[in-house]
């Protein structure tokens, strides 16, 4: 595993600057469903200790934590993610369709970029296998936000989030779990799909949901979600 | 205006309209400035100048800052290897002045300063001001001896054998010169002897030179002829040119002459390209010398310096040991174990003006803590990183704690991915701690 | 009344010698600014690689410290940062960065220009 993985290194280097960080975006197509559905049908089987190994050898845990579980404010929470969601990031980072252009995805671009697919679906394995943690905010009971979640708003031609990502934000398949997710990533992934900036779902499927949301009411998900795993329900 | 021919009219006319426009962000107003504020001024605005500058501004909303450039814009050395191989623009490393203006309320004067009256506290420059100080700080960078290698001259240096450690035409001078080195040709680069500013500097373009052959020269060749034994980061840099450059076996892009190897530089025939070392002559289709260094040659001229060339400096606030308040940061300053680079410059430019504040306000100086992170690249995707926080003790400025280290030699492929993109994200927030 | 005064003359005469005294310590400020380079001016920076430090709840800050000191948290840099300072010194620094106010993250979108400039979209 080690060499394969140097030899990617060596390889991306040469590659050079048509990789560039800095440079143009690279296009790649998008998926449409029969696509994605092909590619993730035809992943290896993940093993899950190869997944852990390959969490500490790539260095995962430095930014997303022990298991997975972002220390931080600046880091995803990948615990309890999806198989599925979790694989489709690796390979839309790998592919650049995932390229939220500055600050943000250069990181995870490089790294996917020297990733294999048995690599990808190792960690993918690993993460779904660990739970769910709350997330240490301020949520007081907000009765606006949780009917939003559970029911929608037809008015803004909302559908409920938890129709597509779960009564208990767990998710399912691609849909990603988002219970337990890091509020300030949270809310900027969320912005970035509003603006435009993020870009990789399958036919907008996620983006069109985010257009009528306010700022306010973005925030409030985040908080929500965020305290939701093992909190009241 | 011409920001040339600053008369003292429109000094005064600054100073106004900067304070107004800082008025928001620090509560200055004309009105203090004009009455009996105390005035620091400061030579050079490269790194140690203009941090210092923002952050006295920080440390001290009412005092009135000049700072004395002899170039409208900086264009930072940080990144200028990576214009050599096109992974960055002169452009996009080029700062101009308007923020330290506009933002901190700092009177930026473009002009030269030609000498400094101790006794009267009055710095005098190229265009005939005379500007009066109650505190002096000096930033200015380093001065290349040219003298020390036969046959080499800053005339020779502007046309045919660059150093390029200062970015600007030289940067674009090398750039050309690597494009046109014929296939199968060598690039010569000639490290100097210690200290010198960013320790790591050539061994990282030899890198990017050899990384850019791979591409476009393949039979290429850089050789290192160095008057040292050891460099900085050598660890990593060496494994870093084994996994990517084939160092160490017959195939080797990179090769390297230590100085019990003979690889001192001592003379140079431009006309023939070939340069003489301790050991053998080499023949090169570039050469690039990178010479010794002394402080920047005006604290020479207004005789900050002790024997050594470099200016001693109280390690506790980085004021002066030969002249009073004045103070002396970055390149030019003797910090011991701090490295001569743009992080430490700026570091130091915080605890000076901090320093500063302190005795404007008769308080005494609070401890010193100096940082200083320097990342390299030996390849685009393969960054390495030295790290240190920094204390006086025993007299000397040295790493606190168990905090110096370079990075770890693992097997862990992503760690110089990681450290390769940390790199370019440093560099975004270090410009914006000068500049912005 | 004289003996309050007694004590004032006594405690200003306490500051003078403590004032004249070698600083033990770097004030919280003075240390957080040499963070800069990396989290930003004020660690408000935000972005892929460097976590923000403004606004971080002291407690958390001083676990991330000790956690990064003592090896027991993962990292690129910070094994190496955090090993220069103690506890006193962790603790002022937390104070200091817990008061300064968190920034979003911003999105931002690459604009092509002739000086390759990022711009907020
Ligand atoms: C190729 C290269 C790469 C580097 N990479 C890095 C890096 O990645 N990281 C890092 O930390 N450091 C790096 N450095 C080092 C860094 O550039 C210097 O250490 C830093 O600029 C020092 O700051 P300073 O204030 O001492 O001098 P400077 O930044 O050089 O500023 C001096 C200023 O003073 C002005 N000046 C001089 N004399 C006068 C006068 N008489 N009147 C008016 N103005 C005057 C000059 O015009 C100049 O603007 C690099 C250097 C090189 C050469
Ligand atoms: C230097 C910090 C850093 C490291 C190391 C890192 N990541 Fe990330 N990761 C991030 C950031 C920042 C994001 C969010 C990027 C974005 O918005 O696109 C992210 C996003 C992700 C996502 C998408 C999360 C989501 O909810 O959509 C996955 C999956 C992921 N990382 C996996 C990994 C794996 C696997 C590794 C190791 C091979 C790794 N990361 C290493 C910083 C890091
Ligand atoms: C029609 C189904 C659907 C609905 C309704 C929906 N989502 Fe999503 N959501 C998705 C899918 C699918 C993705 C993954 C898209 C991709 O591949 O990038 C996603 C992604 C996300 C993400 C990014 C997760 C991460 O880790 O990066 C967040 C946050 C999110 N949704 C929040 C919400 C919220 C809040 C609502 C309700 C306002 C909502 N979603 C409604 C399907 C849906
Ligand atoms: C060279 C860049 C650099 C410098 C200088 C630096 N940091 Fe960091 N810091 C990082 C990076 C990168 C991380 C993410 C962890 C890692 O990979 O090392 C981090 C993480 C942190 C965290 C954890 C934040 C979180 O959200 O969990 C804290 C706290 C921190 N740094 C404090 C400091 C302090 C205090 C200083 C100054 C004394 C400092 N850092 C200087 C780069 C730096």
């Amino acid at each position: 595993m080690k060499k394969g993985l140097l030899a990617g290194l060596i390889g991306l280097t040469l590659a050079g600057s048509a990789m560039a960080g800095h440079g143009e975006k690279p296009h790649a197509e998008h998926w449409t469903n029969a696509t994605l559905t092909e590619k993730l049908a035809a992943m290896p089987e993940g093993n899950i200790a190869n997944g852990q190994a390959l969490h500490v050898q790539m260095m995962c845990n430095s930014c997303h934590g022990e298991q997975g579980e972002s220390p931080s404010r600046n880091y995803a929470s990948l615990n309890g993610q999806t198989k599925e969601y979790t694989m489709k990031m690796l390979l839309d980072y790998r592919d650049s369709r995932r390229w939220e252009d500055y600050k943000q995805a250069n990181i995870m671009v490089k790294l996917a970029r020297v990733m294999s697919d048995q690599d990808i679906a190792d960690v993918a394995a690993f993460y779904a296998e660990q739970d769910m943690k709350a997330w240490d905010v301020d949520y007081t009971k907000d009765a606006r936000i949780e009917r939003l979640v559970a029911k929608g708003n037809a008015n803004i031609m909302l559908t409920p989030c938890a129709s597509c990502h779960g009564v208990h934000g767990e998710g399912n398949g691609i849909t990603p779990a988002i219970a337990g997710q890091v509020p300030e990533y949270f809310v900027r992934t969320m912005k970035a799909y509003q603006e435009g900036h993020r870009n990789n779902d399958v036919h907008k499927g996620m983006s069109q949901f985010t257009h009528d949301l306010s700022d306010e009411d973005i925030k409030a998900l985040a908080n929500y979600y965020a305290q939701l795993p093992g909190g009241e329900k | 205006m011409s920001q040339n021919k600053i008369t003292r009219r429109d000094l005064i006319k600054v100073f106004g309209a900067s304070a107004v426009a800082a008025t928001g962000l620090f509560g200055m107003s004309a009105k203090a400035y004009a009455k009996g504020a105390n005035h620091v001024v400061i030579i050079g605005g490269g790194v140690g100048g203009s941090v210092c500058a923002k952050y006295l501004r920080f440390a001290d909303a009412d005092v009135k800052i000049t700072m004395i450039e002899q170039n409208p814009e900086y264009i930072t050395c940080l990144r200028s290897n990576d214009v050599m191989v096109g992974y960055h623009t002169l452009d996009e490393l080029t700062f101009n002045y308007n923020t330290m203006r506009e933002k901190y309320g700092i009177n930026v004067m473009i002009d030269q300063v030609t000498g400094v009256d101790y006794d009267r506290k009055t710095v005098s420059t190229k265009n005939g001001e005379k500007v009066q100080y109650d505190r002096l700080v000096v930033s200015p960078g380093v001065d290349f001896r040219f003298q020390d290698y036969e046959g080499l001259s800053k005339e020779l240096s502007d046309t045919k054998i660059p150093h390029a450690y200062k970015a600007g035409p030289q940067t674009l001078l090398l750039q050309k010169q690597l494009e046109s080195i014929p296939q199968g040709g060598t690039a010569i680069i000639c490290p100097p002897q210690n200290p010198f500013r960013c320790p790591p500097g050539p061994y990282e373009r030899a890198s990017l030179f050899a990384e850019w052959m791979q591409k476009h020269n393949p039979r290429g060749k850089v050789l290192i002829c160095d008057p040292k034994d050891r460099f900085t980061k050598d660890g990593p840099f060496k494994k870093g040119w084994e996994r990517l450059y084939g160092y160490g076996t017959d195939n080797s892009m990179i090769e390297w002459i230590s100085g019990s190897q003979g690889g001192r530089v001592v003379g140079v025939d431009a006309k023939n390209m070939t340069i003489e070392t301790d050991g053998d002559d080499h023949k090169g289709d570039l050469i690039n010398i990178i010479p010794n260094q002394q402080a920047g040659k005006i604290a020479q001229i207004i005789g900050l310096t002790n024997h050594s060339g470099w200016c001693p400096i109280d390690r506790h606030t980085m004021e002066s040991t030969l002249h009073k308040d004045v103070w002396v940061l970055g390149d030019s300053s003797i910090a011991d174990a701090m490295p001569k680079s743009g992080y430490a410059a700026g570091s130091q430019a915080k605890v000076a003006a901090q320093a500063i504040a302190d005795s404007l306000h008769g308080r005494s100086p609070g401890k010193a803590i100096y940082s200083n992170v320097c990342y390299s690249l030996a390849g685009e995707n393969y960054g390495v990183s030295i790290a240190a926080i920094y204390e006086v003790r025993d007299g000397l400025i040295k790493p606190k704690g168990k905090s110096a280290g370079v990075s770890p030699i693992t097997d862990k492929p992503a760690q110089p991915i990681l450290e390769a993109v940390y790199q370019k994200n440093w560099q975004r927030e270090f410009v914006k701690d000068v500049f912005s | 009344m004289k003996l309050k005064s007694l004590m004032v003359a006594f405690g200003m005469m306490a500051m003078a010698l403590v004032a004249n005294a070698e600083p033990k310590q770097a004030t919280g400020q003075a240390m957080s600014w040499q963070c800069a380079p990396c989290h930003g001016i004020n660690g408000q920076e935000f972005n892929e690689a460097m976590p923000p430090l403004a606004g971080m709840k002291k407690d958390e800050f001083v676990k991330a410290m000790i956690a990064f000191r003592e090896g027991t948290r993962a990292a690129i840099i910070m094994d190496r940062v955090a090993r220069g300072f103690n506890d006193a010194e962790i603790e002022a620094m937390a104070v200091w960065f817990e008061k300064q106010p968190a920034i979003q993250w911003e999105n931002m979108t690459y604009v092509p220009t002739a000086g390759g400039k990022y711009e907020p979209k």
